[in-house]
């Protein structure tokens, strides 16, 4: 056990690592300003699962924009989803404001604030632009006695809580239901909890709720399976809708869509949201945009500047108008299920016999292997330093504990780790386009 | 099925691209950390400048095989390569590491190809009809349903003691985040990156890779069984379908009718027609040990789950399963609304994407077969390179989830979470169980009870829901009961 640290026998080849890794710190910091922005490519946030509709009309958006060369840098999606889009607006509001981040999130950023889901709104943010929007509309099972708003609106005096209105509770379509609610002073819904617009139609088609609102182009999808719209949330009647009455014609004032916006964080430069708006509004004026927006009965909408802060203004007092009611009939399941574990853990601790292998798992080398995991990772999370440069590190690093020769194979291991590392680096950043750590 | 279908299908680039998706999707699926949702989100960017029916039936290829590319990982490695492939390591590697390595993996094979062919036909036949039946059912039935899913899965083991006390651990794990039911948050202590609770993904690469990883450690490169297989000897012959072929239809029939129900993938599938084939066994004490109608019925039913998750999916609109959602956003990107219209609008789409699945499926089979030798070679490679290769795939793949290092942590923290119940005996397959159906029990729980005022009471007068209920309860208390009478005898 001469060469228990074989690794500090080849001091060049640390040398050589940090100095690769000091170049690639430098290169990173170096100082952007706003006149020559963007200098690498811009990642836009989209803080919802891949192939959604916030999804799709960003790449959309995005593909116009690369092939109109309105750019001089790519934009980059990154899906980062969960909890109601909190997660990804969290992210890019934690971010450098220096143009390179970009948020997509529509009228949801409002809602969670409302809902309590975040502690903060549009006012963490910069707004660029806002693109595109979809009028919500109500609808119930086509065979439903209920034909028009005014008759659905008048049930819904008369027997308060009684009507079974499907909501994402705490997201826009909920919210889009409170709204009208208040439109008619006592009328009153009981929300129940159905998640995206699929689940929604569904339980309308089952029988399990009497209504639920819907964007344009999802009514539009569902319409011939058996639902029938009542009214459209908007001032004037829909192009692709044309014989659907709004709701201000039944004679309640209210409007409620879905708004995809655009958001840097707080603090980026004007000069750099000034461009990103223009680029934006320009590929929303390309043929390519208007086309599909057209098929996906998007409403051709481009806001900035003073028509956007006016918007947003407009929308986050509509929003907090409205107040949710406590849901109170729910018991706390996370109690119920902590019980079970509890009963069945001591279950199993007096069963004590079998229980306890005495076979060992682990060995001082998985826990170096582990210690080294954890390690790699905090590198990953708190540095900048460059993705292939510290995976190669990892696995070469890695490759020398788990091997248990005297004499290790250096060469083919560096060999293997660069290979590996700047392998993947390339196949998914490059080829695939996708972001990775680091 | 019409000629212009027919001609796209059989077309040569058809075909390549068929083929191209079936193995990548074979290899990922292989690879353990890698599963075929994350292959298809990373894939689904590259199809934006194909055509539309292209780029579905490429990710619809890649879909059956990453299905079918575990079982392999699962055979020889001890490896579930995706989570559909948890139920097979049971019995495969015992078989394979008895001497029996081309038997175990040819009978997946050949499992995994009639379970993919028998789905096909009820995606073929029955689509319109088995959509719109599954719209009758209400949240309280989904609710008692997802119930009996989950005792189902605590039976599977030895002691099920423990299987109960894993899945009310698994399901305890869920909790953390927004409620799926009321939207608030709960469990999260604080920690604003804990509102999304932790996801299956980096749970499931924590539990099985990484702390799969960690004890092949201990073993010195001497010690591990070399398992490779060749190609010969694979098929099964005609005494082999007369023996397995009630169990292939019954689990393949029951794997297609899990793969339609919203949200219940191939892993809930392989799991349940598992039990059901060692309930049903002449030979139940094999199962665990190296059983065949195990592997059998694993595999036949968690590629069965593919066509019947494409049945909802096609008719409806409606994604029966997480790659399934990702499928749903290609036909938006590609300009194919999904929902009912899309069979009378664009019926040569549907048929071709149909199509697509039932080639594919075929060309898994080959490709499998042929491939073995090759893939098996995963596990001959030296642990010096094959280790950090793993480690470094279980990183990507947490994170590329939704780009985040809170997802990585979480896998480092289940790889302890994997270990410690390793130790103490916790089976773990119940707890994965537990964690992807509490969720969705939930919601559909809290929807029934806010449309019933916070009534339980509907859960006995609806006909399905108590039916249902009451074999759940029924599951679990006669097994006690049994051992009840064991003990009195004795």
């Amino acid at each position: 056990m001469i060469q228990k640290f074989p690794i500090s026998k080849s001091p060049k080849l640390w040398r050589q690592i940090f100095c690769l890794s000091a170049l690639f710190a430098c290169f990173n910091l170096s100082a952007d300003n706003a006149e020559n922005w963007p200098q690498r490519p811009v990642k836009v946030i989209v803080p919802f699962g891949a192939g959604g509709s916030s999804d799709t009309f960003t790449r959309q958006l995005i593909r116009v924009i690369k092939k109109d060369n309105l750019l001089s840098q790519p934009l980059v999606v990154i899906n980062v989803g969960g909890a109601g889009g909190t997660i990804g607006s969290r992210r890019v509001r934690n971010a450098r404001p220096d143009g390179y981040t970009m948020l997509m999130l529509h009228e949801g950023i409002l809602t969670a604030k409302h809902a309590g889901k975040a502690a903060y709104g549009p006012e963490a943010f910069e707004a660029v632009a806002a693109t595109g929007m979809s009028p919500n509309v109500i609808a119930v099972k086509s065979d439903s006695h209920f034909e028009s708003l005014k008759d659905l609106m008048a049930e819904a005096k008369k027997s308060p809580n009684a009507l079974n209105f499907a909501a994402n509770i705490g997201a826009p379509s909920h919210f889009a239901g409170l709204i009208l609610e208040k439109t008619d002073k006592g009328a009153m819904f009981n929300f129940v909890q159905y998640g995206g617009g699929a689940e929604r139609y569904g339980a309308i088609m089952g029988g399990h709720v009497d209504m639920s609102v819907f964007s344009i182009d999802e009514y539009l999808r569902y319409k011939d399976g058996g639902l029938k719209a009542l009214a459209v949330f908007s001032n004037e009647r829909q192009a692709a809708l044309p014989e659907l009455p709004t709701s201000a014609e039944q004679g309640f004032e209210l409007n409620s869509s879905i708004m995809n916006f655009w958001w840097m964080p707080k603090g980026t430069p004007e000069a750099i949201r000034n461009k990103m708006a223009e680029v934006i509004e320009k590929a929303m004026a390309s043929q390519d945009m208007q086309g599909f927006m057209k098929s996906n009965w998007i409403k051709d909408t481009t806001l900035k500047g003073q028509d956007l802060s006016a918007e947003l203004v407009e929308r986050e007092k509509t929003i907090s108008e409205v107040s949710m009611r406590k849901i109170d009939v729910l018991p706390r399941f996370e109690r119920w299920i902590f019980g079970f574990v509890a009963f069945f853990s001591v279950l199993a601790f007096l069963q004590k016999s079998n229980s306890r292998s005495s076979e060992r798992i682990w060995n001082f080398t998985s826990i170096k292997v582990f210690a080294l995991s954890a390690i790699y990772v905090s590198i990953l999370s708190l540095t900048s330093l460059s993705y292939p440069l510290v995976s190669s590190a990892y696995v070469f690093v890695l490759g020398l504990i788990i091997t248990r020769k005297e004499k290790p194979a250096y060469l083919p291991l560096a060999f293997f780790s660069l290979v590996l590392s700047f392998g993947l680096f390339f196949l998914f950043t490059r080829v695939l386009v996708v972001d990775l750590p680091g | 099925m019409n000629t212009e279908v027919l001609q796209y299908l059989f077309s040569p680039s058809t075909l390549l691209l068929l083929a191209l998706g079936t193995w990548l999707g074979i290899v990922v699926g292989a690879i353990p950390g890698l599963t075929g949702a994350m292959l298809i989100a990373l894939s689904l960017p590259l199809t934006f400048a194909m055509d539309g029916t292209d780029a579905l039936a490429l990710l619809i290829a890649m879909y059956v095989g990453s299905v079918s590319g575990g079982l392999i990982t699962a055979t020889l490695l001890k490896m579930p390569g995706t989570p559909s492939s948890i139920m097979t390591t049971l019995d495969g590697y015992p078989l394979a590491a008895s001497g029996n390595p081309g038997r175990a993996l040819g009978l997946g094979i050949c499992a995994s190809g009639m379970g993919g062919l028998i789905s096909w036909i009820f995606l073929a036949t029955l689509a319109a009809p088995v959509a719109k039946f599954a719209h009758h059912l209400g949240p309280y039935d989904f609710f008692a349903l997802i119930m009996m899913a989950m005792a189902l899965i605590a039976l599977v083991g030895k002691s099920m003691l423990m299987g109960l006390l894993s899945g009310f651990i698994g399901m305890l794990f869920s909790m953390p985040g927004f409620s799926p039911s009321s939207g608030e948050s709960r469990l999260t202590f604080g920690y604003a990156e804990m509102n999304d609770g932790f996801k299956l993904l980096p749970v499931m690469i924590g539990l099985y890779a990484v702390s799969e990883v960690v004890i092949m450690l201990k073993k010195t490169d001497g010690e591990i069984k070399e398992i490779t297989a060749k190609p010969t000897g694979m098929w099964m012959s005609l005494a082999d379908w007369k023996k397995y072929g009630v169990n292939i239809f019954r689990s393949s029939l029951l794997g297609t009718w899990i793969g339609v129900l919203p949200g219940i993938g191939a892993n809930v599938g392989s799991v349940t027609a598992y039990t059901l084939a060692k309930k049903s066994s002449k030979e139940p004490e094999k199962f665990g040990k190296g059983s065949e109608e195990g592997i059998v019925a694993s595999e036949s039913a968690n590629n069965a789950t593919v066509g019947g998750a494409l049945i909802p999916l096609l008719a409806m609109g409606i994604p029966g399963s997480v790659v399934d959602a990702i499928l749903l956003g290609g036909m938006v990107i590609h300009g194919l609304q999904p929902g009912p219209l899309l069979m009378t609008s664009h019926p040569d789409d549907v048929w071709s994407l149909t199509g697509a699945m039932l080639i594919s499926n075929i060309m898994m089979i080959g490709l499998m077969v042929l491939s073995v030798g090759w893939l098996s070679k995963l596990a001959k490679i030296s642990k010096t390179y094959l280790i950090p290769a793993i480690l470094v795939f279980c990183v990507i793949g947490s994170y590329g989830l939704s780009n985040r290092m809170f997802d990585v942590w979480v896998m480092l923290f289940f790889c302890l979470v994997g270990l410690a119940m390793r130790k103490l005996k916790i089976p773990l397959a119940p707890f994965i169980i537990g964690f992807v159906l509490w969720p969705m029990a939930e919601e559909n729980l809290g929807t029934a009870l806010m449309s019933h005022n916070g009534s339980f009471m509907p859960i006995f007068k609806q006909p399905i829901a108590c039916t249902l209920f009451l074999l759940t309860i029924a599951m679990l208390v006669v097994p006690f009961i049994k051992q009840m009478k064991k003990d009195e005898n004795v």
